[in-house]
């Protein structure tokens, strides 16, 4: 049979590194072959579209991130919170252990379940001003977050204005000194410019997503034991490729932009802690909706990673 | 007898004026908020986030109500050219036949979206910017698609799907 | 004959034999979709009302509805009346004077509409008209058919709108892409209908020709002439996106109607808008229909196997290949609706483009002017049927007499096609 993959991200991304891994594995061991459409084109371009029909088995895998999942369970959000993970190995060790299986075992209520975790890289701060290399320097600074509660509460925390702008307009703004500055992954600081505009650019590890690999949970019961075991392993496989592929894409992206006369700041551990300390209320506010056993395992998992 | 046609004919006046306000609403809403989204952009020098995926949720609603409501009136045209070679008995039965197939393919439409409406009604899945539930989308959907089917019948019987309508095609357009 | 037993080949066949027999686009799509998916398996049947409802959740979709509220304004404003006035006092005097009115008129009222559809309800009134001063109907009809095709071309453009959707270009520069095509038609046009005028013997209308009869009907026609000005100002200065400018336009008709013009009584309204609510209906259902057909080509392979062999046939020469393309817009043209076209032929094509370094901007521009003359061509073209219903005469002569109108535009599209700075030249302001 035909394995159908979606991502709504173009084919340039580093997430069909671990799509590519996986088909080949997967039509190599099995019978099965894959087929991968990027860019959304058999999900209308839309991911709420995309979410849906993974759901009813209209398409049989897709590739999305914490964030996307949270719309079905809020712990999702739990990768999301301010400062959670120091880096992405500690980070990517949380979501191949206990953790990302109960995450993924979440979603087997809505017919989905998690094959693979990948790494969608952390949200980096950009700004026009001074380098940020702590609290104090976002003291009042206008920064565009994304529209989600956690993201905006934080910086708020954090002492900065966060201003809901739509992404399409953000370059705009940033010209226009609507806004001082934003968070955003380096893969979209790099590819949408923001760094011609905003060229201080602060490694802050603000916030983590994590990319699943998705599968519907009829597709996978209609393998055989076998083929599901291989297609397991094969999306392991894959998302250890993303990874690899991720690091090595950001510190390429890093070098350009140095290039065309972007400041790169990378904060020291204690610059970190002082934020992480700051944004610390937010914690109390999202127990609740994340679930407080599950941040406490989490912050548990990541000391004894670190 | 009397008594049952007097009902429809008034049932049917109410679908069309709660279909007129309906579009109305929709089509003002979608209006109004883009603007608004301009004027905050003038004031506050950026565009109000919520209002881009609300009036995209409205646009599906309005334009499938709209579209439920061109069936009673023979919007929906298709090409009359083979058909109109035919003589009147033979049109009368494509009219029929075009009817029936228009009326299947609702109905379909109709089911699919009950099990889509269902599937996001019980996971729970939200909009990202307005936090609105999914299946409110799916059911809007579902909803023009019966009263599309409702309007198909209708328009049968006003000969919305006769070969000899040619193309009606408001002119407002 | 492996092609011909695959699931799209099948659905299309389907879908050709149902639109020949009376069924509505939207259901003949939808039907030979779901016969291949019912019958040969080409998808789960769960996959429909997904790719219908996500192929309309789309914000540069939106200026679908707005553009199609706004062209309902126009035509009731009066405002083409004001235009046809000032157009008159520059050409009426000429042979085929009034003739040349409505062409230029046609292309004004484009700059606001966004429809072939919009702009044939606006320049209908002028078929009378011409008809009155001894222009013979079928004519007067083929001169207002053709002055609709500015429509699309024109900024702003639905056509536009619904390629860069499929295709994730800048509906900006789209736009602005259609301004030198735009421009090309209304000389070529316009030249032919003067000799052809010149040659018949069609008079001019005595009109006063001085520069302060000019002056007062500039005055007269100001306020409608501003919608252009904002409308493609403010794209143009990234002032606000192409659906924004729809809601704009929108506002600003309402505002000077309700200020200066006063034709629409607030009561109106609600009737106004659920006729547009009723056209929105009838493009959304094509739309979402044909997005579940292309979803079916997409995933057996189609436009793999289009792709493979247009790259065969022209040896991956772009001029070679956009003339094939342009011969198969033609063909579908003269039968299918332009949107439906559009949203079956783009993703078909879309990658032997790509594969011949074929400017997606430059074909956006070809593929609308192509789509644009499908208004005109028998046996089925939407604006030049509109036109010879409001003209009383039959669809057939009304044809025979849009031939040269319909030549004039294949030469505008064979100069598009060699020459893309035509579509270009402007689309690099933006
Ligand atoms: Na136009
Ligand atoms: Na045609």
């Amino acid at each position: 049979d035909t394995i159908k993959i979606s991502t709504t991200v173009p084919e340039t991304s580093n997430w069909l590194v671990a799509a590519d891994t996986f088909k080949s594995i997967v039509e190599d061991k099995t019978e099965h072959t894959v087929e991968i459409y990027p860019n959304g084109t058999i999900v209308t371009g839309n991911d709420r579209v995309e979410l849906e029909m993974a759901q009813a088995g209209a398409v049989d895998i897709i590739m999305k991130t914490t964030i996307w999942l949270s719309q079905l369970k809020p712990e999702f959000l739990v990768t999301a919170m301010p400062w959670i993970f120091p880096n992405a190995e500690v980070a990517m060790s949380v979501m191949d252990g206990p953790v990302g299986q109960d995450l993924s075992k979440s979603l087997n209520d809505v017919g989905l379940e998690a094959l693979a975790w990948g790494d969608g890289g952390f949200f980096q701060l950009y700004s026009k001003g001074e380098t940020v290399t702590g609290p104090e320097g976002i003291d009042g600074v206008k920064i565009r977050v994304p529209g989600n509660p956690i993201f905006v509460k934080s910086w708020e925390a954090v002492g900065a204005v966060p201003t809901p702008i739509s992404f399409a307009e953000i370059f705009s703004a940033l010209q226009s000194g609507a806004i001082d500055g934003g968070v955003a992954t380096t893969p979209l600081i790099y590819a949408k410019r923001f760094y011609e505009v905003a060229p201080k650019i602060s490694m802050i590890n603000f916030s983590f997503e994590s990319v699943g690999m998705i599968a519907n949970t009829g597709f996978l019961a209609g393998l055989s034991e076998e083929d599901q075991a291989i297609v397991r392993a094969a999306a392991l496989e894959g998302m250890k490729a993303q990874r690899a592929a991720a690091a090595a894409e950001d510190a390429g992206y890093i070098t350009q932009m140095k290039e065309a006369g972007a400041d790169i700041y990378v904060p020291t551990e204690a610059e970190l802690n002082s934020f992480k300390d700051i944004a610390a209320p937010i914690y109390d506010n999202f127990k609740a909706e994340i679930g407080e056993e599950l941040v406490s395992t989490v912050e548990a998992a990541v000391a004894a990673a670190n | 007898m009397n008594g049952i046609r007097t009902g429809i004919a008034k049932a049917n006046c109410l679908l069309d004026t709660l279909e007129k306000y309906i579009i109305t609403f929709f089509l003002v809403g979608i209006v109004l908020m883009i603007f608004s989204g301009v004027l905050s952009r003038f004031v506050f020098h950026y565009a109000i986030a919520f209002t881009e995926e609300l009036s995209r949720f409205f646009f599906i609603w309005g334009a499938l109500i709209g579209a439920a409501a061109g069936m009673k009136t023979g919007e929906h045209a298709g090409i009359p050219l083979i058909a109109n070679r035919f003589g009147p008995r033979g049109r009368k039965v494509i009219e029929c036949a075009v009817t029936i197939g228009v009326i299947i393919f609702l109905c379909y439409l109709v089911s699919m979206t009950w099990v889509s409406t269902a599937r996001s009604f019980k996971s729970g899945q939200i909009s990202t910017t307005t936090e609105i539930p999914i299946w409110t989308i799916n059911a809007g959907m579902m909803i023009a698609f019966a009263i599309a089917v409702l309007r198909a019948c209708q328009g049968f019987f006003l000969g919305s799907f006769s070969p000899d309508l040619d193309f009606i095609i408001d002119e407002e357009a | 004959m492996e092609f011909l037993t695959n699931p799209s080949v099948v659905g299309f066949l389907v879908f050709i034999v149902l639109l020949l027999f009376n069924m509505p686009i939207f259901a003949a799509l939808g039907l030979g979709a779901l016969f291949v998916i019912v019958f040969m398996d080409a998808a789960p049947l769960s996959v429909v009302p997904y790719i219908l409802g996500g192929s309309l959740d789309s914000f540069p979709l939106l200026a679908t509805p707005l553009f199609i509220v706004a062209g309902a304004m126009i035509t009731r404003t009066g405002i083409s009346e004001r235009i046809v006035n000032l157009a008159q006092i520059v050409l009426g005097s000429l042979p085929g004077g009034l003739a040349l009115t409505t062409l230029a008129t046609g292309a004004i009222i484009s700059s606001m509409s966004g429809s072939n559809i919009a702009t044939v309800a606006a320049l209908s009134f002028l078929i009378p008209a011409m008809a009155k001063v001894g222009y013979p109907r079928p004519f007067a009809v083929a001169v207002v058919a053709a002055g609709c095709t500015f429509g699309v071309v024109i900024p702003p453009s639905l056509g536009m709108i619904i390629y860069g959707v499929i295709t994730e270009q800048s509906i900006p520069k789209l736009f602005f892409a259609g301004i030198g095509p735009g421009l090309l038609m209304l000389m070529i046009l316009g030249s032919c209908t003067f000799l052809i005028s010149v040659k018949n013997g069609y008079r001019g209308v005595p009109v006063e020709r001085t520069w302060a009869k000019f002056f007062e009907a500039l005055k007269d026609a100001a306020w409608g002439l501003m919608a252009p000005v904002i409308v493609l100002g403010g794209i143009y200065t990234g002032l606000f996106t192409a659906t924004e400018a729809a809601a704009v336009a929108v506002v600003y008709l309402f505002a000077i109607d309700r200020l200066v013009y006063r034709k629409i009584k607030m009561s109106d309204y609600p009737d106004m808008l659920c006729a547009s609510g009723k056209t929105i209906g009838v493009v959304v259902m094509i739309i979402a229909c044909s997005s579940v057909f292309a979803w079916i080509w997409q995933t057996q392979g189609l436009a793999a196997a289009v792709t493979q062999n247009l790259m065969d046939w022209s040896g991956g020469n772009s001029h070679v290949i956009l003339l094939m393309i342009n011969v198969l817009l033609i063909i579908s043209g003269a039968f299918l609706e332009p949107v439906a076209a559009m949203y079956l032929l783009v993703p078909m094509v879309q990658p032997s483009l790509v594969a011949a370094d074929v400017d997606l901007i430059h074909f956006g521009a070809l593929m609308t002017v192509n789509l644009s003359m499908a208004h005109l061509t028998p046996p089925v073209g939407v604006g030049l049927f509109l036109a010879a219903k409001v003209g009383k005469v039959p669809f057939e002569t009304a044809a025979k007499w849009a031939l040269p109108f319909i030549a004039c535009e294949l030469v505008v599209i064979l100069l598009v096609t060699f020459i893309p700075a035509i579509a270009l030249f402007f689309a690099g302001y933006v």
